[in-house]
């Protein structure tokens, strides 16, 4: 397989060509006529799949929903760009894990990427589609009343990264969690706002901002921040995405807490 | 023209418009004029701004409400003040407005009921534009709040006009108020099938299907024997505005993971018995389509 970086660079289409885009269980196909630019996808099994190659058109198969784009001039390049969810994510660490008072603790969490197509005219970029490699499933963060709709992260949350193995369309955020409170912490489950992370590209994995959660406890609550660090658990990794959104001022109140069962995710 | 212009400077048309605005009966009518067209525009500028205004601090009904508000008013300031400057006694009117009250509110007993209705509407915002309600037999979403009835238009894209003295009376479920929502379904399978089988099922369906909230958990609830089937109440939570997908999709997915697992949805059984609890009533299948005669 071939270096996560090459993925990202800017890639070419004859006309009336099909490229054919495999990553993790997502199946993209991009063709080009002359005026236009067509965009469909499936979804199957595979994880490990990572590569873009050139088909013949009559190995697309029947019955995909094609979204295109018309042009005057339907422009030769294009390039893949990784993104976040447009949601939320909430993750579970397999078991709730304590944190003592005073102790700190460190989860993996492996977010499934999104794909961002856009076609490139010059120095104009189109959008073409954001597709999200994997289907994910809905869930509710806050109470019955009010909170933030978000998408399950079917894996659960790791510590050690040696034992996650994360596939090519997974982003890995290293959270890091530090309990300052008088009492201990246990984190059943945790928000994810991903939208104000930076990501970066290695050779293997993809990698999300570090997300600094400092637990207080009582009235002081619990601050997060989006590190703008370059993490360090793989060398030479390029910048391939900026946040979405500017990080503010305790937005992140909710993080831990899923009020609707009327207790907190935290508890002591 | 030169003979015209050596007494005096101004050319005839122009003096003579200027007798004619001399005339007190002109002068009258050109004040009433303006106030008309100045009222007006000043009215339709202020109930404008107003609405602007309470738009961004109150619900859409609530500034729409108060920009009709002001227009009203306004309009009877406007009349009653042209009619003073027209030379009509209003004392004789405000005397004889007490009897026409009295006599209106029998007339408009209904109007009026709305009216406060309306206004208790507001106070109380049970539900807002684009809300999708549920009142008696009609369901559809808010078009608007008016002072004597609320507008509805029904997924069959039907307009319904409901009095606020209805809604007032009537029980109104505001159906999306909430970010989300429990759909329950009453599931029923054949006697014969595993309980704990069929819950396994169940859950792993409401975890794969996208539009099921994992959170709050899916309530699956063995319920009841019933008459036919064993009874299981399956409630899935999903985000307001999923419900036809996740009705459509997990139906279909309940069939075919049924159907795979062999699993068993009964139609009413009804066994018939001749006189004896032990012994059905013999029924005889020959393996032949009878024949007409």
């Amino acid at each position: 397989m071939r270096s996560l970086q090459q993925f990202w660079s800017v890639r070419r289409i004859g006309e009336d060509r099909v490229t054919l885009v495999r990553l993790g269980p997502l199946r993209l196909w991009l063709a080009r006529a002359e005026k236009e630019w067509g965009l469909a996808f499936e979804r199957g099994e595979a994880n490990g799949v990572r590569d873009i190659a050139q088909v013949p058109g009559d190995v697309v198969p029947e019955g995909l929903d094609w979204s295109n784009l018309l042009f005057h001039e339907a422009p030769r390049e294009f390039c893949l760009r990784p993104t976040v969810p447009d949601r939320p994510v909430v993750v579970k660490p397999a078991h709730p894990v304590t944190i003592p008072r005073g102790e700190s603790g460190q989860f993996f969490v492996q977010v499934p990427v999104f794909l961002q197509v856009m076609i490139l005219s010059g120095r104009k970029e189109v959008e073409l589609g954001t597709i999200s490699t994997q289907t994910l499933s809905d869930t509710w963060f806050g109470i019955v009343t009010e909170g933030d709709l978000c998408y399950t992260v079917p894996i659960p949350a790791g510590m050690d990264f040696e034992e996650l193995e994360p596939h090519a369309h997974h982003i890995v955020f290293p959270v890091e969690v530090e309990n300052h409170s008088d009492e201990r912490l246990v984190v059943e489950k945790l928000c994810l706002r991903t939208a104000y992370a930076t990501l970066y590209s290695g050779v293997e994995h993809l990698w999300g901002s570090t997300v600094k959660i400092r637990h207080e406890g009582g009235f002081k609550g619990t601050t997060i921040h989006y590190s703008s660090e370059v993490p360090d658990y793989e060398k030479s990794l390029n910048e391939v995405s900026k946040p979405l959104k500017r990080e503010e001022r305790g937005l992140h109140r909710l993080t831990f807490s899923s009020a609707f069962q009327n207790d907190l995710i935290i508890s002591k | 023209m030169t003979l015209l212009f050596r007494n005096n400077p101004l050319p005839l048309a122009v003096l003579e418009w200027e007798e004619l605005l001399r005339a007190p009966e002109v002068a009258h009518w050109l004040r009433v004029t303006l106030f008309v067209v100045m009222g007006l525009a000043l009215l339709y500028a202020v109930s404008y701004a107003a609405g602007r205004m309470f738009s961004s601090r109150q619900t859409p009904h609530f500034s729409q409400l108060m920009r009709k508000f002001i227009f009203y008013v306004g309009s009877v300031i406007i009349l009653v003040s042209v009619l003073i400057e027209l030379g009509f006694d209003l004392t004789g009117l405000l005397a004889t407005a007490g009897v026409a009250t009295l006599a209106i509110g029998f007339a408009a007993q209904t109007s009026l009921s709305n009216l406060i209705s309306g206004l208790f509407l507001i106070g109380e915002k049970p539900f807002k534009i684009g809300d999708l309600i549920r009142t008696g037999d009609t369901t559809g979403f808010v078009e608007s709040i008016d002072l004597l009835s609320i507008k509805i238009r029904t997924f069959e894209n039907l307009f319904v006009r409901i009095p606020n003295e209805s809604m007032i009376k009537n029980q109104v479920t505001n159906i999306t108020r909430y970010p989300i929502r429990r759909m329950d379904m009453t599931i029923g399978v054949a006697y014969k099938e595993d309980v704990g089988q069929v819950m396994e099922i169940l859950k792993e369906l409401a975890r794969e299907n996208p539009y099921a909230l994992d959170d709050p958990e899916p309530l699956i609830l063995f319920n009841n024997f019933g008459d036919s089937a064993l009874e299981f109440r399956y409630g899935l939570w999903f985000e307001r505005s999923n419900y036809l997908k996740l009705r459509n999709s997990i139906m279909r997915e309940i069939k075919e993971r049924f159907d795979s697992e062999g699993i068993e949805i009964p139609f009413p059984h009804l066994s018939l018995y001749t006189g004896s609890v032990t012994k059905p009533f013999p029924v005889e299948i020959s393996g032949k389509t009878p024949t007409n005669p």
